[in-house]
Parts: C-alpha cells; sequence; structure tokens
C-alpha cells in the first residue's frame, strides 16, 4: 500500500512517515501543495493524508484539483482547523475522513486502515486468503497457523499481493504501489523481493501460492490456496 | 408633557405635531377669514349709509321737502336697487321739542344723546341696535354743515344688518365643516408621509438585523436620497467594514495561533507516541527526545512571544525608560543575529553617528524589536549579501531612527499594511522552515508603539525593503533614577538578561 502525505511541518513530516513505512506501507512526503498536486497525479497511491495550511497551494484546493481530475484515492485530511466548519467544508469537497492536530498516532493508523479495507470492500483489519491469515493492526501473517516473520518490505508485498489475490500483478504496478519514489526502475528489486517472500511463505509448504507469470508479472494464487486449504 | 411625548413612537409623535401645527393654522385661517368677510361687509354698509346721507344732507330741496316716499325714491336713484334697505330720516335736534320733526318710513330710528353731542362738534356717528325683535340695524346719524357750521339739524340713515348676519353665518357654517375636514386630511396626509420618510429605517432595521457575527459580509442597502437616512446608513456600513476587518483579523490570528501551537503538540505527541510503540535502542530514543526538546523550545518561544505581544498591546507592560548605551546595545544586538548571519553568510553594515554614545529606551524591548526586524531582513535576504543597520538622531522630531535595509526580494505593495500582522506572509505560505512563528513583526511594533514611537517601511518589488524605528526621546524622562544615573555616567543597563525570547 503507497501512501501520499502532505505536511509542511518538517517534524511532523516526518514522524507520519516514519511511522508508516514502520507498518509496511511505502511512504511518500511532500510539503507544499503544488508538488502534493504534481505526485497525486503521476503515481497511484493508495492513501493521501493531506494537511490544510500548506505553502504555494491551499488544501481545499488541491482537494478539489485531485477530485475534479478523476483520482477517487481516500483522501484523509489532517490539520489544525478544528471548526465544524471546516470539517462539513473539507468532507464535502470529498475528503473521507478529518483528523484534527494534536492526533493520536494510533488512531491515525486506525483511520488509515479503515479507509483501505473500505476501498477494498474488506470487513476488518485481520483477512484470510487461502491459509494466510493476515492481521494489519498487529502486522502478524500465519500460513496454517504458523507464524511467518516478515520484513517491513516483504509484509508491504505480500499485504498487496494478498489484496489482489487471483488477479496478475505486473512489475511496474508492484512498484508503484509498494515502493515509494524513491525505486530504481532499472533495478530487480522486486524479482528480489519476491523471491525472500517465497522463501518464507512457500518453502516448507506443499503448495506454491505466489506464481510467476512470465511475461507479465506475479499472483498470488487464490485457486491454489484454496487446494492446499481444501487438503 | 415633554415626558409623555418623548414615549410615543416617532411615527405617531411626527403625525401628532403636524396635527397641532395644521389645526392651529386652520383656526388662525379660519378667524382671519370670518373678520376680514365682516369688516368688509360693515365697511360696505358704512359707505352706502355715509353716502345717503350726504346727499340728503346736500340737497336742500329734499330736506325742506321730507316726505318718506320721496326721500326713499330718491335714495334707490341714488344707489340703484340694492338689496340694503335704507330707512333715513331728518331731525332739527335745535328745537326743543326733540324729534318734532323726524320722519321715518318703516321703522323708528333712535337717536342717542352721545350721537347728538358728537354731532355738535361736526362728527358722524355710526351705531348698531335692535328695535322690539327685528334684525339688528346698522345707523348713521350725520350732522347736516352749513359753511363748516352745524345747522342744527342731524341725518339719520339705517338699514337693516340681516343680510350681513346671514352671510356671515353661512361663511361661519362653511368654516366649522370644513375645518374638520382639512384637519383630519392633513393628519392622514401627515401620518402617510411620515410612515414613507421612515420605511427606509425599516428597511434599514431589518436588514441590520440579518447581520450576525458569524457572517459580517452582509451590508445595508443604501437608500436612493442623499439625506441624513443615508448618512446613518453609510456610517453604519462603514462600521460593519471596519468590525469585519477586525474578527477577519482577530479570527486568522487564534486560527493562526492554534496551528502552530496545535503543530508543535502533533510533533511532540508524535514523536512520543512512535517512540514508544515498539524497543528501540539508545541512539533512537536520543533522536526522538531531542526532537521533542527542540519542539518544545521553540513552542515555549511562541507561547512567550504571543504572551507579551499581549500584553503589549494591552499596555499592560511596565514601560521603564532607562539609558542605553549605543555600543553596549548593538554589541549586544549583533550577538543576538550572529548566527543566523553566518548560516546564510550576510554581512551586517553598520553605521552610527558618533556624537550619539547612549540613548532612551526600554533597552530590553528595543533589543527584541531590533532583532525581530533583523531575523525578518535575515530571512528574506539572499545567501551572500548585505544587511545595513544605521542609527541616527531625526533632529527635527527630537527622536533616534533605526534604519534595517536589506537586499531581499522586497514586499509588494498590496501587502505592506498587513506585514505587522501576526502569523502575515505575504505569499500565505506558513512556512515554519522560514523560521520565526509569525509574530515577529507585530511583537516589534507593538513594543515600538510602547515607547510611543512609530515603524516606517519603505520597499519596492525587487529593491529590498527598509524598517526604520523612530523612537521620540523624551525631553525629561519620568524614570529619575535613570536620568541621573545616567549622567553621572554609572550604567543603568538593565542587569537582567534582556528579555529575549529565543
Amino acid at each position: 500500500m503507497r501512501v501520499l502525505i502532505v505536511e509542511d511541518d518538517k517534524r511532523l513530516g516526518s514522524i507520519i512517515q516514519r511511522a508508516f513505512k514502520e507498518e509496511g506501507y511505502a511512504a511518500d512526503w511532500c510539503q507544499d501543495g503544488q508538488e502534493a498536486e504534481w505526485l497525486g497525479f503521476e503515481n497511484p497511491y493508495d492513501l493521501i493524508i493531506l494537511d490544510l495550511m500548506i505553502p504555494r497551494k491551499h488544501g481545499l484546493e488541491v482537494l478539489k484539483t485531485f477530485r475534479g481530475g478523476g483520482i477517487r484515492t481516500p483522501i484523509l485530511i489532517l490539520t489544525a482547523m478544528d471548526t465544524t466548519d471546516d470539517i462539513v467544508k473539507g468532507l464535502d469537497i470529498g475528503a473521507d475522513d478529518y483528523i484534527t492536530k494534536p492526533f493520536n498516532l494510533d488512531e491515525l493508523l486506525a483511520r488509515v486502515r479503515a479507509l483501505l479495507r473500505r476501498q477494498s470492500q474488506q470487513g476488518s483489519s485481520t483477512f484470510s486468503v487461502g491459509p494466510l491469515t493476515i492481521n494489519q493492526a498487529r502486522r502478524e501473517i500465519t500460513r496454517d497457523g504458523k507464524a511467518i516473520p516478515l520484513t517491513l518490505k516483504e509484509y508491504g508485498l505480500l499485504v498487496y499481493l494478498a489484496k489482489h489475490a487471483g488477479s496478475v500483478l505486473s512489475r511496474n504496478e508492484l512498484s508503484e504501489h509498494v515502493w515509494d519514489m524513491n525505486y530504481e526502475p532499472s533495478s530487480n528489486i522486486i524479482d528480489v523481493y519476491v523471491g525472500y517472500l517465497r522463501n518464507k511463505v512457500d518453502k516448507g509448504f506443499e503448495k506454491p501460492i505466489i506464481k510467476t507469470i512470465r511475461g507479465h508479472g506475479y499472483m498470488l494464487d487464490a485457486e491454489a490456496m484454496q487446494a492446499a486449504a481444501g487438503q | 408633557m415633554t415626558h409623555f411625548f418623548e414615549k410615543l413612537p416617532i411615527k405617531w409623535r411626527l403625525s401628532l405635531g403636524y396635527t397641532i401645527i395644521m389645526g392651529v393654522l386652520f383656526s388662525l385661517l379660519g378667524a382671519g377669514i370670518y373678520r376680514l368677510v365682516k369688516v368688509n361687509l360693515y365697511r360696505s354698509v358704512d359707505a352706502a349709509l355715509l353716502t345717503s346721507a350726504q346727499a340728503i344732507s346736500q340737497s336742500r330741496q329734499l330736506r325742506q321737502n321730507m316726505s318718506p316716499p320721496i326721500l326713499e325714491n330718491f335714495l334707490t336713484q341714488f344707489l340703484g336697487e340694492r338689496s340694503i334697505r335704507l330707512y333715513a330720516t331728518l331731525i332739527d335736534v335745535s328745537s326743543q321739542h326733540g324729534p318734532a320733526k323726524s320722519q321715518s318710513v318703516h321703522v323708528r330710528l333712535k337717536t342717542t344723546p352721545q350721537s347728538i353731542q358728537r354731532a355738535r362738534t361736526g362728527l358722524a356717528t355710526y351705531e348698531v341696535y335692535r328695535i322690539d325683535r327685528h334684525s339688528p340695524i346698522r345707523q348713521i346719524t350725520y350732522p347736516a354743515m352749513k359753511g363748516g357750521r352745524f345747522t342744527g339739524e342731524i341725518i339719520q340713515v339705517g338699514a337693516p344688518l340681516a343680510p350681513i348676519l346671514t352671510t356671515l353665518k353661512s361663511l361661519n357654517l362653511v368654516l366649522w365643516i370644513v375645518f374638520p375636514i382639512a384637519l383630519l386630511l392633513s393628519v392622514l396626509c401627515g401620518y402617510w408621509l411620515t410612515r414613507r420618510s421612515i420605511w427606509p429605517v425599516h428597511k434599514i432595521t431589518q436588514a441590520a438585523s440579518k447581520i450576525h457575527i458569524d457572517d459580517l459580509s452582509n451590508r445595508l442597502p443604501l437608500p436612493p436620497a442623499n439625506d441624513e437616512l443615508r448618512q446613518l446608513t453609510e456610517t453604519f456600513n462603514s462600521m460593519l467594514d471596519r468590525l469585519e476587518d477586525s474578527f477577519k483579523r482577530h479570527k486568522r490570528f487564534t486560527g493562526d495561533v492554534s496551528h502552530e501551537l496545535r503543530t508543535s503538540l502533533a510533533v511532540l505527541r508524535g514523536e512520543a507516541q512512535l517512540a514508544l510503540r515498539r524497543e528501540r535502542d539508545g541512539l533512537y530514543y536520543k533522536d526522538a527526545l531531542g526532537t521533542i526538546l527542540e519542539e518544545s523550545t521553540h513552542m515555549s518561544k511562541i507561547v512567550e512571544d504571543l504572551l507579551l505581544l499581549s500584553r503589549a498591546q494591552s499596555n499592560s507592560v511596565v514601560m521603564r525608560w532607562e539609558a542605553i548605551y549605543t555600543h553596549e546595545f548593538m554589541s549586544e544586538l549583533r550577538g543576538s543575529v550572529i548566527s543566523a548571519l553566518k548560516e546564510k553568510n550576510i554581512t551586517l553594515v553598520e553605521h552610527f553617528d558618533h556624537d550619539l554614545p547612549m540613548f532612551l529606551g526600554s533597552s530590553s524591548y528595543l533589543h527584541i524589536t531590533l532583532k525581530n526586524i533583523l531575523l525578518n531582513a535575515i530571512k528574506h535576504s539572499s545567501v551572500d549579501s548585505e544587511i545595513s543597520f544605521t542609527i541616527e538622531k531625526v533632529e527635527d522630531q527630537n527622536a533616534i531612527a533605526f534604519n534595517i535595509n536589506d537586499r531581499g526580494e522586497g514586499i509588494p505593495k498590496e501587502a505592506q499594511p498587513y506585514i505587522f500582522d501576526s502569523f502575515f506572509r505575504a505569499d500565505t505560505a506558513r512556512n515554519r522552515q522560514l523560521g520565526g512563528a509569525g509574530v515577529g513583526l507585530s511583537l516589534a511594533l507593538a513594543l515600538t508603539k510602547l515607547h510611543n514611537g512609530s515603524i516606517e517601511l519603505e520597499s519596492e518589488p525587487g529593491q529590498g525593503a527598509t524598517f526604520s524605528v523612530i523612537i521620540p526621546q523624551p525631553k525629561s524622562v519620568n524614570v529619575e533614577d535613570d536620568a541621573h544615573s545616567a549622567i553621572s555616567g554609572i550604567t543603568t543597563m538593565s542587569e537582567h538578561e534582556p528579555l529575549a525570547l529565543t
């Protein structure tokens, strides 16, 4: 899952970015309205955290531009402006949620999870795909009841694959949703991480669930999983 | 009465006043008309009587042959057929037998002793009296004269007043009918006019009641006529302009303050929460604590600046005049901005009058004022540039001026009125990375005003900006202690650290 953080305060922006990275998200951070617009249209973010009082272009203007430009990404406003008027205006212009500063970091992350699972039609933060159970709140993965420790990047990659189980994901798509703006397009880093993931998720189990679709990309095979689960 | 009148609604007060005035006017007019008609009618009767009497007295024939039908015929011929029917009689008052020769046609005219008395001196007398139940008679008693001497004969001509009285009676009736109708009409018109002229007030009231503190953007509709009501409306509207402006500024100020403080709080809370989420190494905690310390320092600076600002603006700080030594003051000031200067490699070019070894003011407040303006200049200067700082006497105002000139991007004309507003930034960016919380210049202005001074700003976009802080020098210092010690050369610089809030 890839998140854009728009926050003009250096320290606060860094805190939010670090928190998201620790949760296995790919997090890009920018400090003004113009850059936010550019990034928002350039990359397919899964969620945008937007401050309102930002330099160059006001947050609400950025929000209008996004919604006017057809971007349907969930947007969470994170601001010091706390009057009912501000909140109503923000939500009416097209924000999906509104949090006022100072905020509770845990609450922010929980709300982000809620927005993301609403986006993927998913019921709760813990979901199962075949033998895999993913607890997003606690960042825990189990296969057939056995805990699988993963690094942040591996976790992020697996969550994205699991959320799109059954469909083929290109390397480009994976790079856009799992890696942040520092991704090097010429590198084979995706293949490397898929390799790591296979080592941990498939090794020692009968049926591999992460498939390589030659010429296209990778897929978490739901049918294979069902078969595995049926055994 | 006045009390009662003042308690009446203005609509009724005007109508009532109007009615009273119209009533008095109508009464005077009616009385005047009545009197005028009456006097004229009497005059015409009197003139006819006099003419007849004169005619009789001049005609010897008539006087010798005084028979009523002849006399009446004569009068009719003489005066024509008139509505006034005349009676005439000739009396010889010289005879002892009284009215022996008196003759009258229909009625017997009266002769009063007063009229005979007057006749003897050659004067005519007009009288009115009533005989029996008939209508009153107007009568002239005219002395017959010969060669300027009274002949002893008087001629009496009388006329009944009935026609005149009838005319006056009808006039009276007409006046009494017309008067109330006219008065009623004028009252109604007056009420209608009053209502009409008060209508704009009603509209203004309605519009004004819709104006609320949450929405001060509405204005009262201007009445078309250029009158007092329009002036009142314009006055209201300009008051609303000022209110709206100050509310907007106030709202923005509180919004900005809360933005600054909330962001700081979010950093403090977020950093601590993030650090506590899982086990970390010592270095991580050290970094987190460093951020928290830095942020809380920044926050206390904002809070202290705001506190000082609000105290200075409400004049609840004590302004202590003291003697300040120029060199000492400058070196402290330089010291407080040196790190900011070095960061951008900016040269501070100082110049001050040599005959200005000391000046008067509050050392700590002037320090904050000039430091804030210098920091602002540094913020807007490019790397490797120059800022000039001069202190000079303004002779004609008995003041000293601190001029700070930078070669930065300058301040746009439209932004200049707002530059001293808290948190104002020309590009509306609230970039804390530029340094300062945006209170600096407003604090500088508030502290300068405590000195009864002013700050002048000269700037052309692209040409840099010059801030001049002008501090009037009091002729006699109120704080005698300081003045004396200054004169005797004892250092009076505050022993405490200047109230620097960095």
